[in-house]
């Protein structure tokens, strides 16, 4: 039994040891990289911007930065992110402030999605996060939500291990060579690369169970304390067949706390501003940037700082 | 709890420490702590059908008892119907009542009548069939005079509930491995290595193989109709390769933890890709299954005794009933049948198809076996015909294909390259462990030795899938 464990203990402690080396390599490669939007987030310190947006892909790919500075002459970001909920949000502008960088103005998508039960938890892009988990400020919004991001944080090369499709030796390996670029331009703007449409007419979505959750609540709290304003704001949806007492849940949700919604579910009723029936194609996206700065506008919010 | 977790590892190194620790003096605490391990390990999943686990033991202890004890051939009779109607009875209700009853229902409103079925909704309890079908092999045992039923119900809970093959099999035999148990066991240096080896090969097959074929074979067969040709070929291929490397890392993960226990599980997979015949390839894939099959339905039929009549309706619903036991559900049946048709057409060529080349005996057998695996991962029988059909037709756009695979697949070509890499991999491992010259040498060379599970060890801490640790495809059965 001794010689069969001394020989078992051997192999494990090289291991470990070679996952301790593993993990301070891999951490220290992805943070010098600008693959995904978590890591262009993270090397973002002290700038100063006039209008950040913050959503999920249907802020991202529907609003172009660029286009919404020169029609209202301000300097903007794009802070939104796939699928990001408002516990990932919270997180993003929580990183953003505390490294230095301001907005006088937030455009906050708030759909069905980010006032039902998808709001709670996180969505797969947290993962996102795994290389800064020493981080004081990503652990300790992270580590209340549940025992894994200990496990992923304290034994050595698990978080690479287990999210390897994201932060593998591949994704390594692409990072070190510099090969692994950011599918988003200096602004975290990005619009869909073609205008095909993949959806279909009359999809049934019956969001229910309306209500502001804690991490949202937390969000405005965040930036009224900064000076923030925020503009909520719901994006295009094309042919959905919602049933009738979630049409306009969003806005009335938000007026029950105070606050306005501008509601653009309808505002492009053809498919040909659509991938699918959530998401814009480049062609819409321009356009729903232009109504954007509109909105801007109308609010007196274009003045640059 | 599944054996790609670390929760798994972490009770892998808790009982192993309490089984071989001296707390009892003539060593029985063996027993009670692997009782309490499986039954903890069991009730992970969902502890209210430890129940169901419980029950059927004491059914088939009791009924074995009654039937040693009876002094009549009438008694005994009564008795082993229990041993077996019980079980039975506990497998049709929760895995096929509901399939069933739906499928009447479906049978009689084609006929025109309206009947709405009555279905339970039931909770599939997992391992159910690897269990009840070991029940139901000890008491018919015990009927047949191969083996003594033992007094000692810890050692037959034990048995029956041994946690590294609960969930999954090999469908232990209660004159092989009940012994085992009863035997008193010191610790062996040889089996524990061993056991180690074995355990490292079965996490490389699951999670280095296995877990990143699975998502290829996924995005073909959940979307048949956006690819076609050879990438539903590929698809087929990636999922034979899925389901070999998936059940047969199980299962060597499972003989390699009851090693360290020093228990030897029979083997279950012998290379079955390389069967020049399907009866070839029922002697090398999921043989506890088979021979289990072969034992207690086929034989009992009348076997390859009587007319070729009788052979072909032996065949045909052994192999029927063994599909539907892999789920209740048309497909696995579909598959069985195709498996007993083939099994019928060589038996009818009478010795015909072991004169053909061997190349072209395997390529005939791997065809039935590709296309059996088509019903077998295929949602429904429509699905597997779409595929099927699909594979027949011919797209010039192969890199488009390729490109929208990787997509749906959530790979790179490099990821794809990895995948067939290791695979390639796997196959010249199973070559060279299979000549004993190669082995012998294995053994003598340190060096070799090391570097072998240095570097299995790495491919699978660089490129297994960890990520929500997918369950092995055996489970659902």
């Amino acid at each position: 039994m001794k010689r069969f464990l001394l020989r078992l203990l051997v192999p494990l402690g090289i291991l470990l040891l070679l996952a301790l080396v593993l993990d301070s390599l891999f951490t220290r490669v992805f943070r010098e990289g600008q693959g995904t939007k978590a890591q262009w987030l993270m090397g973002m310190h002290g700038q100063r911007y006039d209008v950040a947006v913050i959503g999920s892909s249907r802020a991202w790919w529907n609003i172009g930065m660029p286009q919404l500075d020169s029609a209202c002459g301000t300097r903007s970001i794009s802070l939104a992110n796939n699928h990001f909920t408002p516990a990932e949000m919270l997180l993003a502008m929580k990183v953003f402030l505390r490294n230095g960088n301001s907005a006088r103005v937030l455009l906050l998508q708030v759909d069905h999605s980010s006032l039902t039960d998808e709001q709670d938890g996180f969505s797969s892009t947290v993962y996102d996060f795994v290389p800064y988990l020493e981080d004081t400020l990503v652990y300790a919004h992270l580590e209340p939500r549940g025992s894994e991001w200990f496990w992923l944080r304290n034994i050595p090369y698990w978080r690479y291990a287990k999210y390897d499709f994201k932060w593998g030796v591949e994704q390594a390996a692409l990072t070190a060579l510099g090969c692994r670029r950011a599918p988003f331009d200096s602004t975290g703007s990005y619009f869909s690369p073609n205008d095909k449409f993949y959806g279909k007419a009359g999809v049934p979505y019956a969001p229910s169970g309306h209500r502001m959750g804690s991490d949202l609540r937390a969000l405005f709290a965040l930036c009224e304390s900064e000076g923030i304003k925020v503009l909520p704001f719901t994006s295009p949806y094309y042919a959905l067949e919602m049933p009738e007492e979630a049409i306009g849940a969003p806005a009335r949700v938000l007026a029950a706390e105070g606050l306005r919604l501008i509601d653009y579910s309808d505002s492009l009723p053809d498919k040909r501003w659509f991938n699918d029936n959530k998401h814009l194609n480049r062609r819409g996206g321009k356009r729903f940037t232009a109504m954007l700065a509109r909105a801007l506008r109308e609010e007196g919010l274009c003045a640059p700082y | 709890m599944i054996f790609n977790s670390p929760v798994f590892a972490a009770f892998l190194v808790i009982v192993f420490a309490l089984y071989w620790l001296p707390l009892l003096p003539n060593g029985r605490h063996k027993h009670m702590v692997l009782l309490a391990a499986s039954y903890v390990f069991y009730g992970w999943w969902d502890w209210r059908y430890l129940g169901l686990i419980i029950f059927c033991s004491l059914v088939s202890f009791g009924s074995a008892l009654r039937i040693d004890s009876s002094p009549d051939a009438r008694s005994r009779k009564a008795w082993l119907a229990v041993g077996i109607l019980v079980p039975l009875a506990v497998l049709v209700v929760f895995k096929y009542y509901d399939f069933f009853a739906v499928s009447l229902a479906n049978a009689l409103s084609r006929l025109g009548m309206v009947a709405e079925p009555h279905v339970l909704g039931l909770l599939l309890p997992v391992g159910i069939s690897f269990f009840t079908f070991q029940a139901l092999s000890y008491t018919t045992d015990v009927y047949r005079g191969a083996l003594k039923p033992t007094r000692d119900p810890v050692a037959f809970l034990a048995f029956l509930a041994f946690f590294p093959q609960l969930v999954a099999g090999p469908i232990e035999r209660a004159p092989q491995f009940l012994p085992q148990i009863l035997a008193k066991r010191a610790f062996s240096y040889e089996n524990a290595v061993i056991g180690c080896r074995l355990i490292l090969i079965g996490a490389f097959k699951k999670m280095v193989v296995a877990d990143r074929m699975g998502p290829l074979a996924d995005a073909v067969f959940d979307h048949p109709m956006l690819f076609g040709g050879l990438f539903n070929v590929l698809g087929a291929l990636c999922f034979a390769v899925q389901i070999y490397c998936d059940f047969s890392g199980y299962s060597d993960i499972a003989q390699g933890t009851a090693k360290l226990f020093n228990l030897d599980l029979m083997r279950n997979f012998n290379r079955p890709y390389l069967a020049a015949s399907l009866r070839d390839f029922w002697g090398r894939w999921h043989i506890s299954l088979s021979t289990w099959f072969r034992d207690y339905v086929y034989i009992p039929l009348g076997g390859n005794k009587g007319t070729g009549w009788h052979v072909t309706r032996n065949l045909l619903i052994t192999f029927v009933l063994s599909g539907l036991w892999h789920g209740a559900n048309w497909t696995f049946v579909a598959w069985g049948a195709l498996h007993g048709g083939f099994l019928v057409v060589e038996q009818l060529m009478r010795g015909g198809f072991e004169r053909l080349p061997f190349l072209l005996r395997w390529a005939i057998t791997m065809i039935v076996v590709l296309v059996g695996w088509v019903f077998f991962r295929a949602a429904d029988i429509d699905a597997a015909l779409l595929f099927l059909e699909r594979a027949v037709t011919f797209d010039r756009d192969l890199l488009f294909l390729l490109k929208r695979l990787l997509t749906y697949a959530e790979s790179s070509p490099f990821g794809l390259a990895c995948t067939f890499a290791f695979a390639a991999l796997l196959i010249a491992m199973d070559w060279v462990t299979a000549r004993p010259a190669f082995l012998a040498r294995f053994e003598q060379r340190t060096a070799l030795r090391y570097a072998s599970y240095a570097g299995l060890t790495l491919i699978v801490l660089f490129f297994g899938v960890f990520t929500d640790q997918r369950a092995f495809i055996y489970f659902q059965f």
